[in-house]
């Protein structure tokens, strides 16, 4: 029972959160066939096999969902879910589709890096464990580790997702439209940031906020999703009508 | 009434022409760089086993690779940003050749590790799987790309190559 402690419900809750979203983003992604709903969808997916693998580990040692965990966790899901708002916000050229390619190479070179050819040191874990406060013994940092990509994937990870969402909702704030977005935006602006600050607070020696932060960030994303994709009836149609307006304006100043 | 202009047999223009005459020259740079490893090693090693042999051929590509990848990211930058213009198909026979090349260099590695050959680090395997992925994955957005001028790819496929290529020459030896 001891394994059974507060951050074991908190993984659990983040990984039934996060599974829920990825299924829901991959099904409208298979009907929409949209690009940034592949790559969110592939986003909450790591995430829920992150969380999923932390529930694991509170219970069983298996170097495996260790590899997994840390792979997924620390250095694949805040790149995936950027990559979303980047597919979204960064039309020119191919930017995004290749900043896409750049980010399967690191997956694919990671993966079999962190699972096979990193050595860890099982030792230190005992079951209820914290894995924010002792995966540092497991997986000592030594010259050209895989944990050299953590922090660059997670900074442009964050960067373009937190970013993305605040400049959107800024945008729609000052265009007077789509509350619902701009609400949604700054829901998932709040979500992304809170593993960021959780992985903040672990660099800083605290680690008790990860697994809050974690299942905070899923619930947040989640609803900040929901409430963006949901637009009232009237409001679709008013916000046309205020396009509408303020093209007729523009024509009519250029006349 | 026929058209005088489609009824002209299709000549080959002067630039094809001159393209396939690059190409054919790039391959034939590459086998004699090939031909001079070899001879080098003949001339070190009077009787070579094939695992120096190998070895002298790993060591001499991985560094021809680099080499090319800066040369081709640095043409790339002067095509694609400073001329803006796109991919013309000698950059992307080019291209394909230093990916046979990636190749041709991942398969002499796995040889040399069935011969009982091991990296200096074991995440050289890592950076070479990488470096013959690096291009194709490049490749396919550029030849896919609906938005034009694409030549963004092969800087980024370049770029990156180089610096796994570097990453493995540290690990390797």
């Amino acid at each position: 029972m001891e394994t059974l402690g507060f951050p074991f419900l908190l993984s659990v809750v983040a990984t039934l959160v996060s599974g829920t979203f990825t299924v829901m983003i991959l099904r409208r992604w298979w009907q929409k066939r949209k690009p940034h709903h592949l790559a969110w969808g592939i986003g909450m997916g790591l995430y829920c096999l992150g969380t999923f693998s932390q529930v694991v580990l509170a219970t069983t040692w298996s170097p495996v969902f260790f590899g997994l965990w840390y792979w997924s966790g620390a250095i694949m899901v805040a790149a995936w879910l950027g990559q979303g708002t980047v597919f979204l916000l960064w039309r020119r050229g191919n930017i995004a589709r290749n900043i896409m390619m750049a980010l399967i190479l690191v997956g694919v070179m990671t993966l079999p890096w962190t699972l096979f050819l990193t050595p860890f040191d099982s030792s230190v874990w005992y079951p209820g464990a914290d894995m924010t406060e002792i995966y540092q013994q497991i997986m000592p940092r030594g010259s050209g580790s895989v944990r050299s990509f953590s922090p660059v994937m997670n900074t442009w990870g964050t960067i373009a997702l937190v970013g993305g969402a605040i400049y959107s909702a800024v945008l729609f704030r000052r265009k007077q439209i789509m509350r619902n977005r701009m609400i949604g935006n700054w829901l998932i602006a709040a979500g992304g940031l809170m593993p960021a600050l959780g992985g903040a607070l672990i660099r800083l020696g605290d680690p008790s906020f990860k697994y809050f932060g974690e299942m905070m960030g899923a619930i947040l994303i989640f609803a900040g999703y929901l409430m963006a994709t949901t637009i009232p009836a009237g409001e679709e149609q008013e916000t046309s009508q205020k396009r509408e307006a303020r093209k007729g304006a523009q024509s009519y100043s250029v006349e | 009434m026929s058209n005088n202009l489609s009824d002209r047999p299709a000549s080959k223009s002067q630039p094809a022409v001159r393209q396939r005459r690059y190409v054919i020259a790039g391959v034939l740079a590459l086998l004699a760089f090939l031909a001079l490893v070899v001879l080098d090693t003949f001339r070190r090693f009077p009787q070579p086993w094939l695992y120096i042999f190998l070895l002298d051929l790993h060591y001499q590509l991985a560094r021809l690779g680099l080499a090319v990848a800066l040369v081709m990211a640095a043409i790339g930058v002067y095509i694609g940003i400073i001329r803006k213009g796109d991919v013309t198909p000698l950059f992307r026979s080019g291209t394909y050749i230093v990916f046979g090349t990636m190749l041709l260099q991942a398969l002499i590695g796995v040889v040399m590790y069935t011969q009982g050959g091991r990296p200096r680090e074991d995440v050289h395997l890592i950076y070479g799987m990488a470096s013959v992925l690096v291009l194709p994955f490049f490749i396919f957005v550029e030849v896919t790309a609906k938005k034009r001028p694409a030549m963004g790819s092969y800087i980024w496929g370049f770029a990156l190559l180089a610096g796994v290529l570097l990453r493995s020459i540290m690990t390797g030896s």
